[in-house]
This record gives structure tokens, C-alpha cells and sequence, in this order.
């Protein structure tokens, strides 16, 4: 397993360092044939982004903009660009990561540099799309690190092998380069991701994990990229189904679908990123109608989400359209939390048994 | 206690023409201290101009001021015309309403007021007589005289004080006076800037100048060619009134009215005047001294029922276009400068008039306000610039009405540009005696407007041009820096030599391969050269045509700028539009970003 492990980063890496070092033979063999050299960076307007129903997760669609070493406002974008790809190349190399923030602060030591961040983190995310490869492929990581994670799992990270039993009762940390971390053992049958550290550190209390032998994922709110790539891999390389609980609004049941079924702005990265085998265990409305949960009455901002995701791609199962439906009608909404009015065990002990069993 | 009528009209009197001005002086332009000098300056060098002329001769005039005192000044203004025959002199710069322009012709001067103006002025102020030296030729002989004299209001005449002969060179007049309660200034309405209109008005001309400071300016002549003397035309009969008529029927030897009216009016064919009887049912084979003013009147009211031919244009003299511009560039050295002369037309029905206009760019056109180079409008009327009551003056109101930024200037105010317009007619419509301002008269607004507007597109096409040429060498030079680093930078990326691309160079700058290496071996010049123009060209984006340049050239640069794309660029960049507002949207935090896909 460890051998395969480490095949996989190998592979990926030479991929990456291949694909970088392809934006430039392709540049120079354009010169060498005297012709003005161009480059396709597909397109990642909204226009272009196109939800798969296959996959079920959101694509890119197949058109895409020319960059043209003869157009006066293009040219500055390539020159970044290449910069830019023989910095990632070089961190591939040597295997380090940089973060953006990092990469935007070296590049003022360019020829052609970039004027503010916000174009340095474009043209990262032109060289992410052109090369279908992400970010983290090209050494380049997220600021942010990931979730919480508590179980019985082993992880390799460099040379130092983490128990994330043994990790405190805050567990794990997912790492912005969790591309980079192997698993190594685990003992588990599920995963389980909640929105709030509150839920968290209830379910560890509870000894959630050894109950229903589960991960424990604390999400903090919106999954960052490292928390979605990790769920994935755990769904996908360890074939263990992932579940997840939130708040029971539009907020949290939009968490459960990023995680599910990707965003629309990382369209170009999803086939990494979206877990498209995840399931939403709650809290739904029809939690909030059995469970007589305590609520808070929908506020104007919630409908007008509720609606919007009503008519989103990724909510067309009959399901969502339901839940939604429900929601709106009844016109509460409940926090993870409020399961708590039946006593603080009663999440684990009665909620999550009956939600599990539902969905399996 | 009533007066009887008698003793109530003891006191009256009769007031000369020169004790009526010295009461009014203002009328004929002597108001405030500054246009009080200018004016003089006017009379005295437009005297000049038209006596040279009718002379065949190129006017050449020195002028020298000299501060006495505060507000005292002498001005000796001397020229190199006929000159005036002894007898003449005191009742040229004596008695006022006398001269010989009283005619249908297109002159500078019409009324015979100038120089005895100045003179009035001259005693009004200082008590001090005017000395006049005068050379004529006489009988195959050069003959001079020297005479100071002062003028008798009483009588508006001149008073003799003082009487020399002497034997002159060449021929001309030079006058000397004293003047106070006037100044030189360098202001738009002072001497100096007088003297620098006249001289793109009059670009045959030569003046010199020594001003107050002892400083000497010479304007030397553009042109080297007499203009070509105006011809008198017969009035038209448009331009006729009933009492003009009375006047010239008891002033003819003509038996008959029908041949005082061919004889003194232009257009006036058979087939018009049987036109005039029918019309007026009055027999123009009458006796002229017999005509009644009912009569009259309704022969004018016919003129003005019928169609007649446009008065004559024979009499019209232009500058024309070479020579305006041969004067806007001797004193203006401007970057571009267009003019046109537009076709005679007539105001009021009947009195024909030219419009000429010049526009100059860049250089010293413009005026100098502050540091800051300011647009400046020049008003001619029959080659003499116009320098006061540009408000209500007919060119002022047509240059407004023009929309500027139709033609690239988004601020009119603050560019280096010099709006030249003359009209030319036998009868400028002034709105005073001041004769400042041109009545403003719908067809010659028209007129002003059309030439000025032709003159305005094609400078509009210089400074598109020049803005094209400025992009094309920022876009060469955008290249010329890119190109070589990307080729270097996408080598290292491929893990390759660098390869040969001066002919993708060549291709992405739009310049010849040659042009690309030739610049390398003599680059020295080239540089310096390039340099310059681009130094002049960010001068003038700073100063003057910001709003013009400076954005477009901006936007050309900037990579999100929208002008210019084909279709992919459009694909591509509302991709980028779109991902910016995606990228706004989502500025929160990663674990804050629940509304991340709102997109």
C-alpha cells in the first residue's frame, strides 16, 4: 500500500514536472517555426463552467481563450506565466511548497512581475487550468490549513508517522499539502464531517468514533481545497463512505454540496476536489419537523438562498428538491447543536444511529 | 421767472467732430489705460499699412515706445510709405472726419478718425504738440518737412507751431507723440500682443520694435509680395435704403434715374430696372433731382422683393492660406497647422464678405498663462485683429457653438493652439465705433463655423495620427522588452537553448526584420532621436492633451482593457471579467465561504 502510495506521488509529480516543462517547449517550437507563438488557456468564465451529470460534479466546458505573444495586452499575461511555471517547476524539483502569497512576494524578482496579488493569483489559476493540474500538483498551496480530524487513522507526513487518535483531543490537522501525506493504517468503516469544532469535540466526548468506528471531521464552516482533497482521498483510495452533518440551513446544506459535488469557480480542479460519493446525513427539514427541533424562524436572505439553490444543478435530485421545498414551508431552520434540547448525548446516541441507518 | 426762447438758445452752439471726441473719447476707443495705448498703436499702424499699399510698397514700420514717468509715455512710430504732402499733414492728424476711405472698398481704416484721434489724445493728456516728419516724393524729387503743431478743437484744425525743411532718403512719416493716463502691457489686450496679431494678419509686413525696457523685437515678413490692392465695387442694391437713394439723386449729373442706378449700383441690368418699374409702378426715366421720398421708398422696398445676383467679389482680397500660414509659422512655429479660405458670400442680402480660417498646433502656438499653455482665439476683420469686446463679437459666438471634442479637444481651454479667423468685406459690420467686435450676423456665424470646423478635422486627423504613432512606438517598445524575456524564460521552461526570434520579433512589433537590426548597428542616433520625440510627446501628454492620450494610451497597455480584441480576446476576456467578480464575491475566508458559488 505504501509502495503504491508512493508511486502515485512520484507519477504525479513527473506529470506535473512535464506538463510545465511542455508550456515552454510548446512556446519554443513555435519560435523555431518563425510563427508568433500562442498559448490555449481554456476559458473559466461562468459561461464556460458547465455542471456534469455524469460526474456530478461542475467542469470546465471546452472553450478557451488564445493568448498571443503579438497581442499587446496578452503578451504581459504569457510573460507571467512562464515565470511563473519555471518557479513551480523549480519547487516540483526540490519538492517544496510555496504559498501564493509567497510566490506573489518572489516575483518581484521578475522581468515581468505582477502589479498586486489578486493577478498573481489569476494567472495561477491560468497555468492550474491550462495544464489541468492543480495548485497543490504545482507546489503551490492554499494559505489556510485544513480540517480537524479525530480516529483510528495513521498518517506519513514526511518522516514522522501521526496518529490521529494520539493527536489530542483536537486531532489532526489537515495539511495544505495533504497531497504530500500518505495513509498508512487505519481502522475505520465511515467518515463522518461536521460543520462546527462544537459538534466535534461533542462527538469525540461522546466517543463517537469508536461507536459507529468512524472518522471524525471537524469542517470549520466551508471545506477549504486541503479538507476536500483529503475527503476525497479517504472516499476514493480508502474506500470509505463519507458522510456529512451541518447546520440545518441553506449555508450548511451548501457546504455538504461543495464537498459533494464541487464549486463552480474551481470547475478546472473538481476531478480532484468533489466527492461525488458523499452523502448529506443532516440536519434536513424533515430532521427539524421529526426531531421537533428548537428553530429560529428562516430570515429574507435564506429564502432567497434556499430558492437559488433550488434551482442550482447540483440540487436536482428529488431529495434536495424536497428538503428544500420543505424548508421553505415550514420556514425554520436549526443548528447541529439543538439536538442538545434531549440532552447532550442524544446526537450520538439516538440521531446519528437512526441517520446512518437511513442512508446506508 | 421763465426764460424766453431767445435768451435760452444764447448758449447754443456748434460742436466740431474734435470737441465732441474730446468729450467723448471713449468712443473712439480710448477707455483705460491699457486699451488707450493699444488703440493708438492700432490707428497709427493701419494708417501705415493702407498708405503703403496703395503705394505698391511692403510696409515696413519701427516703433519705439520710451517710459517717461509713470503713465507717460512718447511713441515714435515711423514707416517707410509715400509719405503725406506738406499740405496734407495737419489735416490728416488734425481734423477729424477726414480721409479717403470713404468708399465701397475693403480697407482697415473707414472713417477718418484714427490719427486725429491719437493726436486728441495725445494733447488731451500732456499739453504737448505732435511732431510729424514727412518725405513724399514730388515731381520726380524727394521733398521732407518737420512740423510740430498742436490741434484746434474749436475749429478741428491743425495749429502750427513749428515748420522745417529737409531733404529726406527715402520716402515715409514718423510721428512722435506724448502720451499719460495710458500703459504697455504684455496682456492679451496690450501693445505688444497687438503688434504679434498684426503680424499674422499682415505677414508682408516688417515691424520693429523697442519696447519701454529698451528691449528691440523684430518681426520680419513671411511674405514678400504686396497684397494685391482691393478694387471699389458698386454698392448692391440689397444693401441700399431709401435714403441712400435721395442722397445719390441729388448728387448726380445723370439726367435720368434709370442711369444713376446703373451707373452707381452693382447688378442693376435692363431686365431689372423694367423688374423695378413693374414692381413700382414708377417711371425711372424721371428726372433724379425729382424724385420724391415716397418714390424712393418704394423703389427700395422693390429691392428688397427681387432676386439679384450676389454683389461682386472682385473686390475682395484674402490674405489666402499660403500666406496666413507662411505668417502662423514665422511667429507660432506650431506642430501642424491647417487654414482654409471659404467662397465669398453675402450678409444682409447684399454685402459680400470672405471667411478665413487657420488653426495652429503645438510649438508657441497658444498663450502662455501660468506656466500653462492656453488655447487663444486671433479675430481679424480686413487683416487687423480684433483685440477687445471679443464677447459679443459674431467669431467668438460661432467658434462657441462648435462641439471641440467632436474634433479631440476634450478641453479646449488648455491646449497650445491659436484659433486664427478673418473676415474680409468691404463692410465689417462692427457692433461701435470702437470697431472692436463683428455684428453677429447668422451667415457670417455660418461662415466662421464651416471654415473653423474644416481647419478642426484636420487637426483632429494630426493628433489622431500622432496618437496612433505614439501607441504604435509604445506597443514597439512593449515587444521589444517582453519578447526577449519570455523567449529566455520559456527556453529555461523547455530546457533549450535559446532560439533565434528576431523574426518573431518582427512579426509581433509589425516593423521590417531590417528596420529591427538596422537599429542595433547605428543605435547611437536612433536613440537620441527617439528619446526626443518621445520627451515632447510625454511634455504634451502632461500638459496638454491629457484626456486625449493618456487614457487611450493606458488602456492600450493595460492588459484588461477592451479596445481592439477579436473574438477570442473577447471570449477571453469576459472570462477574466466574470472571474474577477467570482474572485470579489469571495474575498472572506476559506472557512467563512459558504457563499462561494454565488458566482
Amino acid at each position: 500500500m505504501t509502495k503504491v502510495a508512493k508511486n502515485r506521488k512520484v507519477e504525479r509529480k513527473k506529470l506535473s514536472y512535464n506538463k510545465l516543462k511542455g508550456l515552454g517547449e510548446e512556446i519554443i517550437e513555435d519560435v523555431a517555426k518563425k510563427d508568433i507563438p500562442t498559448l490555449k488557456v481554456p476559458s473559466r468564465g461562468t459561461s464556460n463552467i458547465v455542471y456534469d451529470d455524469v460526474k456530478r460534479y461542475f467542469v470546465l466546458g471546452d472553450r478557451y481563450g488564445k493568448r498571443s505573444l503579438g497581442n499587446v495586452k496578452q503578451i504581459k499575461k504569457i510573460g507571467q506565466m512562464v515565470h511563473l511555471a519555471n518557479f513551480c517547476k523549480n519547487l516540483v524539483e526540490i519538492e517544496k511548497t510555496a504559498t501564493i502569497r509567497e510566490m506573489y512576494y518572489v516575483s518581484e524578482g521578475w522581468d515581468i512581475g505582477f502589479d498586486n496579488q489578486q493577478e498573481s493569483n489569476n494567472v495561477g489559476e491560468d497555468i492550474e487550468v491550462t495544464l489541468g493540474m492543480s495548485r497543490e500538483d504545482l507546489g503551490l498551496m492554499p494559505e489556510e490549513d485544513g480540517a480537524s480530524v479525530y480516529g483510528s487513522i495513521v498518517f506519513q507526513e514526511g518522516d514522522i508517522e501521526i496518529d490521529a487518535l494520539k493527536s489530542g483531543k483536537s486531532g489532526y490537522t489537515i495539511s495544505p499539502t495533504i497531497d504530500e501525506v500518505e495513509f498508512l493504517d487505519h481502522n475505520v468503516e465511515r467518515v463522518i464531517a461536521v460543520e462546527t469544532m462544537g459538534m466535534f469535540h461533542r462527538m469525540v466526548q461522546e466517543n463517537a468514533y469508536k461507536k459507529f468506528n468512524t472518522l471524525i471531521v471537524g469542517l470549520k464552516g466551508q471545506a477549504a481545497r486541503a479538507t476536500r482533497r483529503f475527503l476525497k482521498r479517504v472516499n476514493e483510495e480508502l474506500n470509505l463512505p463519507v458522510y456529512v452533518c451541518n447546520d440545518g440551513d441553506p449555508w450548511g446544506f451548501h457546504i455538504a454540496m461543495v464537498i459533494i459535488s464541487g464549486s463552480a469557480k474551481l470547475a478546472h480542479v473538481n476531478h480532484d476536489l468533489a466527492t461525488p460519493n458523499a452523502k448529506f446525513l443532516g440536519v434536513t427539514a424533515s430532521d427539524i419537523v421529526n426531531y421537533e427541533l428548537p428553530t429560529d424562524p428562516l430570515k429574507e436572505v435564506d429564502i432567497l438562498r434556499l430558492k437559488e439553490l433550488a434551482s442550482d444543478p447540483r440540487y436536482q435530485d428529488p431529495a434536495w428538491q424536497s428538503e428544500i421545498k420543505k424548508m421553505i414551508k415550514i420556514g425554520k431552520k436549526a443548528e447541529q447543536q439543538s439536538f442538545s434540547k434531549y440532552g447532550l448525548e442524544y446526537v450520538v446516541d439516538t440521531y446519528f444511529p437512526e441517520k446512518l441507518e437511513m442512508l446506508d | 421767472m421763465s426764460q424766453q426762447a431767445s435768451e435760452l438758445f444764447d448758449n447754443f452752439q456748434e460742436l466740431t467732430p474734435s470737441e465732441f471726441f474730446r468729450k467723448n473719447k471713449q468712443m473712439l476707443g480710448f477707455t483705460g489705460k491699457i486699451r488707450s495705448l493699444t488703440i493708438v498703436f492700432h490707428e497709427l499702424i493701419t494708417n501705415s499699412f493702407d498708405a503703403a499699399e496703395e503705394a505698391g510698397i511692403l510696409p515696413e514700420i519701427e516703433i519705439a515706445l520710451k517710459r517717461v514717468d509713470k503713465d507717460h509715455y512718447v511713441l515714435r512710430h515711423s514707416d517707410n510709405g509715400p509719405g503725406i504732402p506738406e499740405s496734407y499733414i495737419m489735416k490728416v492728424y488734425c481734423t477729424m472726419f477726414a480721409g479717403s476711405k470713404f468708399r465701397n472698398i475693403q480697407s482697415r481704416g473707414q472713417q477718418g478718425l484714427g490719427c486725429s484721434g491719437c493726436v486728441l489724445l495725445s494733447q488731451m493728456t500732456t499739453g504737448e504738440p505732435a511732431r510729424v516728419k514727412s518725405a513724399w516724393e514730388e515731381d520726380g524729387e524727394f521733398k521732407g518737412t518737420d512740423l510740430e503743431f498742436k490741434m484746434d478743437v474749436k475749429k478741428n484744425k491743425g495749429m502750427l507751431l513749428k515748420r522745417r525743411k529737409y531733404e529726406p532718403q527715402n520716402t515715409g512719416v514718423c510721428i512722435e507723440l506724448d502720451f499719460k493716463d495710458v500703459s504697455y502691457s504684455l496682456a492679451e489686450q496690450g501693445a505688444f500682443e497687438y503688434i504679434r496679431r498684426t503680424m499674422i494678419g499682415n505677414p508682408h509686413a516688417k515691424i520693429t520694435f523697442r519696447d519701454p525696457t529698451g528691449h528691440k523685437y523684430i518681426f520680419n515678413r513671411a511674405a514678400d509680395v504686396v497684397p494685391i490692392l482691393p478694387k471699389e465695387v458698386l454698392p448692391h442694391p440689397r444693401d441700399i435704403t431709401a435714403d441712400d437713394l435721395i442722397f445719390m439723386a441729388k448728387h448726380t449729373n445723370k439726367r435720368r434715374f434709370r442711369s444713376l442706378l446703373t451707373s452707381s449700383l452693382s447688378r442693376m441690368s435692363n431686365k431689372r430696372l423694367n423688374e423695378i418699374e413693374e414692381i413700382s409702378g414708377i417711371d425711372l426715366n424721371k428726372r433724379p433731382k425729382n424724385m420724391k421720398w415716397e418714390e424712393v421708398e418704394s423703389i427700395a422696398d422693390a429691392f428688397s422683393k427681387m432676386e439679384f445676383m450676389a454683389p461682386p467679389t472682385s473686390g475682395l482680397i484674402p490674405i489666402g492660406d499660403k500666406q496666413i500660414e507662411d505668417g502662423m509659422k514665422e511667429i507660432l512655429e506650431p506642430e501642424f497647422i491647417s487654414t482654409t479660405t471659404r467662397k465669398p458670400v453675402t450678409y444682409r442680402g447684399g454685402i459680400a464678405f470672405i471667411i478665413e480660417a487657420s488653426i495652429a498646433y503645438g510649438g508657441k502656438a497658444g498663450r502662455l498663462v501660468n506656466d500653462q499653455k492656453k488655447s487663444e482665439v486671433m479675430r481679424f476683420a480686413n487683416r487687423v485683429p480684433l483685440t477687445f469686446d471679443q464677447g459679443s463679437c459674431a467669431i467668438t459666438e460661432a467658434l462657441k457653438s462648435i462641439d471641440w471634442k467632436r474634433y479631440g479637444l476634450k478641453d479646449l481651454d488648455n491646449v497650445p493652439l491659436t484659433i486664427f479667423v478673418n473676415m474680409i468685406s468691404t463692410q465689417v459690420p462692427y457692433l461701435s465705433t470702437g470697431k472692436q467686435s463683428i455684428a453677429p450676423e447668422p451667415e457670417i456665424i455660418h461662415e466662421v463655423r464651416q471654415a473653423t470646423m474644416k481647419v478642426a478635422r484636420k487637426l483632429q486627423k494630426h493628433l489622431k495620427a500622432k496618437k496612433t504613432a505614439k501607441e504604435e512606438a509604445l506597443r514597439s517598445k512593449i515587444f521589444e522588452k517582453y519578447v526577449p524575456v519570455i523567449i529566455r524564460e520559456a527556453a529555461i521552461l523547455a530546457e533549450t537553448e535559446v532560439p533565434e526570434f528576431q523574426d518573431v520579433l518582427a512579426k509581433v512589433t509589425r516593423r521590417s526584420l531590417a528596420d529591427l537590426l538596422g537599429e542595433k548597428t547605428q543605435n547611437k542616433e536612433n536613440i537620441v532621436d527617439s528619446e526626443n520625440s518621445e520627451e515632447e510627446l510625454k511634455e504634451e501628454l502632461d500638459n496638454n492633451v491629457k484626456d486625449i492620450n493618456e487614457d487611450n494610451i493606458k488602456d492600450n497597455i493595460d492588459d484588461d482593457a477592451e479596445d481592439e480584441v477579436n473574438i477570442e480576446d473577447n471570449i477571453e476576456d469576459n472570462s477574466e471579467n466574470i472571474d474577477d467578480s467570482v474572485e470579489k464575491g469571495t474575498k472572506r475566508k476559506d472557512t467563512q465561504q459558504t457563499f462561494e458559488d454565488l458566482g
